[in-house]
């Protein structure tokens, strides 16, 4: 049995009153790798920013648990925040030029990070580094240490960050967005870095994006989010070739990247509602196109059966319909 | 058949701290009138450079844009503000595109105003129309841009541009900045209007999958050159270049 490494049950975070996640749970292994998809407004940066204990002012989580390994985050102290975030959890930003100080070498930046969790020697954090940025591809690395963050591409910088977070040897790495901000090809190499280093560290790893090309090179498990709800979670390969939720399905289909292949772009009506939206039923009813009576009404409970959890009135009858496939 | 914009060798250099910038080198294109045309790129690639060229903001170094034979660059201001009445841009940023002090409506209808001097019935009706062809709902026109969505905003965007019956759209990143289901809202008002009306659009994005949608000729850049050229079929079945062939398999 491989040992749960992160338990969100019923997680409920709020600014005042409005509730940005609501309800939110899931788990993630040892060596797992979830990607949370969804458009702005879902929730999934707020996800992360809950787990590290960084969220901005004014929010703060109401109900609900977050355990890393046994322990409830939410009774952490500054202290014990500090050592968690880096060595238990470290992050991988969107934008690589912002997650810099500008004012310092990378290398020193690397350094501070590594002696902050490492009672290591000067040479030894320097071996450290330096042995991570190679894992990186960055292979001038005593080069990169000395270089400020401007004089490095978005690319290359995105790879030291990379370098950065696993010199920690964290247990989970958050990933949001991490190649949003890079041009298409750098992007490709960027995945396929991080597809790398996640089978050879074995790190676990929660992936954010609002895109399901990144979330599915990287991950095994995938959520997708609407309105601070997880409306669907499952096994890629199941959330990917049998979307249940008319939202995941919706969203499937209106991928540019299916216009290559000739399809046409079918869309969803409507925009995505703004982070906080409180409604009586189903928040993506107003959109969708299997509604009826009852999605207005009342919130759908999350059903779950083979592994599959979806919050959809009608889950059933897509359970029916996939048995006579 | 005649082209409606013609660039020739243009080559458009900046100076940072001395040193040479070469955004464009040698660049040609002929652009047909009526005619789609995509231009892909990465950052650094040129393609924003050249959007602005054929905008009439900057001149280029070295070469020419002519637009039905007359030369962008030896016009004067009243020549360039003629040329400009048949153009139309759209931008990445819907939120930055839109003065936030002015209602949708007047946003939109500014150009009736200040170019076209129409009268305040007849820009209504106008205004209205070109929001009925976007999508873009009536009563959403007299709110101002902080109310509305990316979306709706881009929709506006291209309300705007289209006011004046321009021969000539471009739309620089049109859909980037946009969420995923958002996106492919826009391609589709897009492909609607492309199908719809006699107008030459040119779009430029580093979204290859999103270009394929709209584009009837595709233009590949890199580092300030044209790397590969030719029909969308062309382009994106029988790529010749390696780079395009990359940019093909990096698409997610």
């Amino acid at each position: 049995m491989t040992q749960t490494l992160l338990t969100v049950e019923h997680l409920t975070v709020s600014a005042g009153q409005t509730p940005l996640l609501q309800n939110l749970s899931f788990t993630l292994k040892k060596k797992e790798t979830l990607g949370l998809v969804g458009e702005s407004g879902s929730g999934k940066s707020m996800t992360a920013w809950s787990l590290l204990g960084l969220l901005p002012p004014g929010v703060f989580v109401q109900s609900g648990k977050i355990i890393f390994k046994g322990d409830d985050l939410r009774r952490f102290s500054q202290a014990q925040w500090r050592v968690l975030r880096g060595k238990g959890l470290a992050m991988i930003f969107q934008n690589p030029q912002t997650a810099f100080n500008p004012l310092f070498t990378v290398g020193k930046q690397m350094d501070n990070a590594i002696a902050a969790h490492f009672d290591e020697t000067k040479k030894t954090r320097r071996e450290r580094a330096m042995f991570y940025l190679r894992q990186a591809e960055l292979s001038d690395s005593g080069r990169i240490l000395k270089s400020y963050p401007f004089q490095l591409s978005g690319g290359m910088l995105q790879r030291v960050s990379i370098a950065l977070a696993l010199s920690l040897e964290p247990e989970l790495l958050i990933a949001d967005e991490p190649t949003t901000a890079l041009d298409a090809t750098i992007q490709f190499q960027i995945l396929n870095l991080l597809q790398k280093l996640q089978k050879q560290f074995k790190t676990a790893m929660l992936v954010i994006s609002h895109h399901f090309g990144v979330v599915s090179k990287l991950c095994t498990q995938i959520a997708v989010m609407y309105n601070g709800r997880i409306v669907e979670a499952g096994l890629k390969s199941d959330v990917l070739n049998q979307p249940l939720h008319p939202y995941t399905r919706a969203l499937l289909a209106s991928r540019p990247v299916n216009l290559l292949s000739g399809q046409t772009l079918k869309t969803i009506p409507g925009t995505p509602p703004a982070a906080g939206t409180v409604t009586d039923g189903c928040a993506f009813a107003p959109r969708c196109s299997q509604r009826f009576e009852l999605c207005d009404k009342a919130v759908p409970p999350e059903l779950i059966s083979n592994n599959r959890r979806v919050a959809c009135f009608l889950k059933p009858k897509y359970d029916a319909e996939k048995i006579t496939d | 058949m005649v082209s409606l914009l013609s660039i020739q060798d243009v080559t458009r250099v900046y100076r940072l701290h001395g040193k040479k910038i070469w955004a464009l080198k040698e660049i040609s294109l002929e652009i047909s009138p009526n005619q789609t045309l995509g231009i892909a790129g990465e950052s650094g690639s040129g393609k924003s450079t050249l959007a602005r060229l054929l905008m009439g903001l900057e001149k280029p170094d070295q070469g020419k844009i002519l637009y039905k034979g007359n030369d962008l660059a030896g016009m004067n201001k009243k020549t360039l503000r003629a040329f400009r009445r048949h153009l139309g841009v759209v931008f990445q940023q819907p939120q930055l595109s839109f003065d936030p002090r002015w209602t949708l409506e007047r946003s939109i209808e500014e150009p009736l105003r200040f170019i076209a001097k129409t009268k305040k019935e007849r820009r209504s009706l106008l205004v209205r129309e070109a929001a009925a062809q976007v999508g873009l709902s009536e009563e959403l026109l007299t709110m101002f841009p902080q109310q509305l969505s990316g979306g709706q905003l881009q929709r506006a965007a291209i309300a705007r541009a289209l006011i004046m019956k321009p021969e000539l759209l471009i739309l620089d990143e049109p859909t980037s900045a946009l969420d995923i289901s958002i996106q492919a809202q826009i391609l589709n008002v897009l492909r609607e209007l492309k199908n719809k009306l006699q107008m030459t659009f040119i779009v430029i994005s580093h979204d290859l999958p999103a270009l394929s949608y709209l584009a009837d000729q595709m233009v590949i850049m890199r580092n300030g050159k044209v790397v590969e050229s030719g029909t969308k079929d062309e382009t994106l079945r029988r790529p010749q270049q390696e780079y395009t062939k990359m940019l093909l398999a990096s698409a997610l």
